[in-house]
Parts: C-alpha cells; sequence; structure tokens
C-alpha cells in the first residue's frame, strides 16, 4: 500500500492546508438554527395571506361566477401566495437538514410538527390582522397587485347578477357606476346603508340582478379585495378627489 | 512517541500542534477505510487511495467542526461515506459487482445472525453470501456492510449515514429479509 501518511502530509505542507477555524462551524450552525424560526414564521404569514385570500373570495356567489365549487376553487386560488409558501417550505426543509443534529429526529414527525406550527401561527397572523394589513399594503405596489389580483374579471357577470367596479357619484337611492370594462350602468338601490361601512374609492361588488342594459338592481354591496388598498385610502392616485363625508375623502360625489 | 494509550479524539485535539497525532489517525484508519471504500465501491487500488487521500485532507481542514458528542470513527466514516458517493455522482455511476473480502470473523458475524447452517462449506458459503450481497439494493447493502463488515451499532450507523435510530433499524430489517430472501432463492439452506 502505498505510504498515505506521507502524501496526505506533503500535500497538506504543499497547500498550506490549515483547520478552518472553529467561530466558522460554530457561526454556521448558530446561522441555520436561527433560520427555522424565520422561515416558520414566514410560512405562517404565506399561510395567513392564503386564509386572508380565501375568506375575501365571497364563497357565498360562487354560483354566479362559475358552474361548481371546483371551478370556482380553481379560478380563486390563491396561486401567488401558495407558490410563495411552498418556495418557503423548500427553504426550511434544506435549512433544517444542514443542521448538526437533524438527522436524529424522524423525518415525518418533524415535518407534520412544523407544519402544525406554521398553520397555527398563520391562523393566529390571520385572525389578529396581520395578513390583511400586510395584504393591503402590499396592494400599493403595482407587480403585486397584477399577481393576486388576477380574477378581477370573472367577477363582473350583469346577467348572473354581478358587477364590478366603481361609482362615479352616489346620490339618494341610485348612483352611476363604471364596470370594469368602462360601461356605465345607473345603480339603483333602497337604502344606502352597506355604503357607510365602505370605502367606495376601492373597486366595488355590486350583487343584485340587471333590469335592462343600463340600469341594475343592487342587493348586497361589497368593498374587493383588489380596489386602491386601504381601508382608509389616501387616495393618492385617485382620478376623483371630492370631499366626501362617507369615504374619508377618497373620492365619491354626494348628489342631493 | 507511543500514542497507543491515547483515543482518537485526544489525537484530534493535539493533532493542531502535533504533526505526528494526526499521522497517528491515519495510521489508524487507512487500511479500515479502504477496505471500507473497497466494499461499497470496487473501485480500484489508485482511485481508492486517492478518495483516501481526499478523506484525510478534508478531516485536516475540518477538525475543528468535530463534534465531541460523536465518535471520531463515526465522523472519519461519514466523511469517508460522503466522499465515496460524491465519486459516483462525479462518474454518474455506482458499482455493480464488489470484490468483498469475508474474513473469519464476518463469516461468523453472519453465520449466527442468519442461523445458517454450521457445517455448510465454507468457500462455498463465501462465494454465495457475496453473489448475495451483489444481488441486493444498494441502501440496503450499505448498513449490511457496516454492521456486518465494519462492525458498527445502531447509532453509529445512524450517525454516519446520517439517518434516525429508527430508519437505520427499519433498514437493517429489510436488508436482513432482502437478504433471507436471496439467500433462499440460491438455495442456501437456512
Amino acid at each position: 500500500m502505498t505510504n498515505i501518511i506521507n502524501i496526505v502530509l506533503e500535500k497538506i505542507k504543499e497547500k498550506n492546508i490549515k483547520p478552518r477555524p472553529r467561530w466558522i462551524f460554530v457561526f454556521y450552525n448558530i446561522f441555520l438554527w436561527v433560520l427555522v424560526p424565520i422561515f416558520i414564521i414566514f410560512g405562517a404569514l404565506s399561510f395567513s395571506f392564503i386564509i386572508h385570500m380565501f375568506i375575501s373570495s365571497d364563497f357565498d356567489l360562487r354560483d354566479r361566477v362559475s358552474g361548481n365549487l371546483f371551478e370556482f376553487v380553481f379560478k380563486t386560488m390563491p396561486y401567488f401566495w401558495i407558490i410563495i409558501l411552498i418556495i418557503f417550505l423548500f427553504i426550511l426543509y434544506f435549512d433544517f437538514k444542514n443542521t448538526k443534529k437533524s438527522y436524529k429526529f424522524n423525518f415525518l414527525k418533524v415535518s407534520l410538527f412544523g407544519l402544525s406550527l406554521i398553520i397555527l401561527i398563520g391562523i393566529m397572523f390571520y385572525f389578529s390582522g396581520v395578513a390583511r394589513y400586510f395584504d393591503n399594503n402590499f396592494l400599493k405596489v403595482n407587480s403585486y397587485k397584477a399577481l393576486s389580483c388576477q380574477n378581477l374579471k370573472m367577477w363582473n357577470n350583469p346577467e348572473k347578477g354581478i358587477l364590478v367596479g366603481k361609482f362615479i357619484n352616489i346620490s339618494e337611492n341610485s348612483g352611476s357606476f363604471k364596470d370594469i370594462y368602462e360601461k356605465n350602468w345607473n345603480i339603483l338601490f333602497n337604502n344606502d346603508a352597506e355604503l357607510e361601512s365602505l370605502n367606495l374609492d376601492n373597486n366595488i361588488k355590486v350583487v343584485g340582478r340587471k333590469i335592462d342594459d343600463n340600469n341594475f338592481y343592487a342587493e348586497h354591496i361589497r368593498e374587493m379585495r383588489c380596489g386602491c388598498g386601504m381601508k382608509n385610502c389616501d387616495c393618492v392616485n385617485s382620478e376623483r378627489n371630492f370631499i366626501d363625508k362617507r369615504s374619508n375623502g377618497c373620492g365619491i360625489k354626494i348628489l342631493n | 512517541m507511543d500514542f497507543s494509550y491515547k483515543t482518537d479524539e485526544e489525537l484530534v485535539i493535539s493533532a493542531f500542534s502535533n504533526e505526528d497525532s494526526f499521522s497517528e489517525l491515519i495510521n489508524r484508519y487507512e487500511k479500515k477505510l479502504f477496505n471500507y471504500i473497497k466494499r461499497i465501491s470496487n473501485l480500484s487500488k489508485e482511485d481508492i487511495e486517492d478518495i483516501l487521500q481526499e478523506v484525510f485532507i478534508k478531516v485536516y481542514r475540518n477538525l475543528n467542526g468535530f463534534d465531541a458528542d460523536l465518535k471520531f470513527s463515526s465522523w472519519i466514516y461519514r466523511i469517508t461515506h460522503n466522499e465515496v458517493i460524491t465519486n459516483f455522482r462525479k462518474f454518474n455511476s455506482r458499482p455493480k459487482f464488489f470484490d468483498l473480502n469475508i474474513n473469519d470473523d464476518i463469516l461468523e458475524s453472519i453465520k449466527s445472525d442468519f442461523n445458517i447452517e454450521k457445517d455448510l462449506d465454507s468457500y462455498i458459503l463465501r462465494e454465495k453470501l457475496k453473489e448475495v450481497l451483489q444481488k441486493m439494493d444498494v441502501k440496503y447493502r450499505e448498513v449490511l456492510i457496516l454492521k456486518f463488515f465494519e462492525f458498527k451499532d445502531y447509532n453509529e450507523i445512524s450517525d454516519i449515514i446520517k439517518k434516525p435510530i429508527g430508519t437505520v433499524g427499519t433498514l437493517i430489517n429489510r436488508a436482513k429479509k432482502q437478504f433471507r430472501d436471496i439467500l433462499i432463492k440460491l438455495d442456501i439452506k437456512i
């Protein structure tokens, strides 16, 4: 057998190989462990966004926009955040796998524990309003809006009793409304109580029935998630900027 | 200098300042690791020696990363195991045939564990066992080699292949089952 000892020692001298400092190993291991809770939090945040978007997708109106539940879920699925969640889960998996003692744990048990933690914290984030707060802020970024608001047009279906768009002005029992295809409608409603709680500068979903090509009777009026964003919209990009006592100054002109 | 009274772990500590301590570690493991690599890779003598050099250089470079909770032998076997796998990946192939040297100790250990008839001719049995091991799945053959050829316990195997002890137990049980099934197919009395 070749004299391995001499060859190895010569190579070490020749290439001036030195043992790596201890702090590198310590730091690397701590770094990997610190990343674990960080990615659990990120995963939980993504999960809370998914819950938020599912709940914001108006399941009760599914019959008006699609033939069956499966099709509705397929169309309204928050793909963007599902992909982000999967990416975080992958990073979390590889990060944990590279920690020193991770192989001692049972993979299935650890995965179930991690997933349960993400779901639990995600639910807490949802109920504490964290998901809504971040989502509303993110919606101010156009690229995020484009990625997470792809289903706006599927809702506009006057024949099935839904209009999506914005109010131009509102009078006592009716309002001028422009849908997302730029078509003008006269919306009739019995009482405008529902309007009080809405930010009308946002995209609005009017649920009711079409009377004719220009008139629509509203049974419910709802704010859509993908409007200008915040509940207290600051109207920075709003085309209309009238003083309005009913919508925090965000642009609906009241005609009395 | 006499190192015989020193443990591997003590040698690791003194290897930073004393070249002879590291030489002693190489001396203790070169033959064992040479045989281990040969058993799991069937590479040529030259290739095995190249891998061995790489292993010892990696050990030296990562001396500070040695986890005192592990046995040094588990750590160096793990590095060797990984280096052999890297080598398989580099050449994109795993060996199909192995030159397994089954000495008397290994033969006895296998005989007793699998309740193989004592009066079976040793030469024939050795040849049959080689055949059985060659027919086994790689993941099962690897754990059997660690258990019966390298005499590692479950804890050490777990540290070497980086799998939980429970998984090692399952792998060994399945490996034994596959081993027995192939033995029966080859008509070896057990």
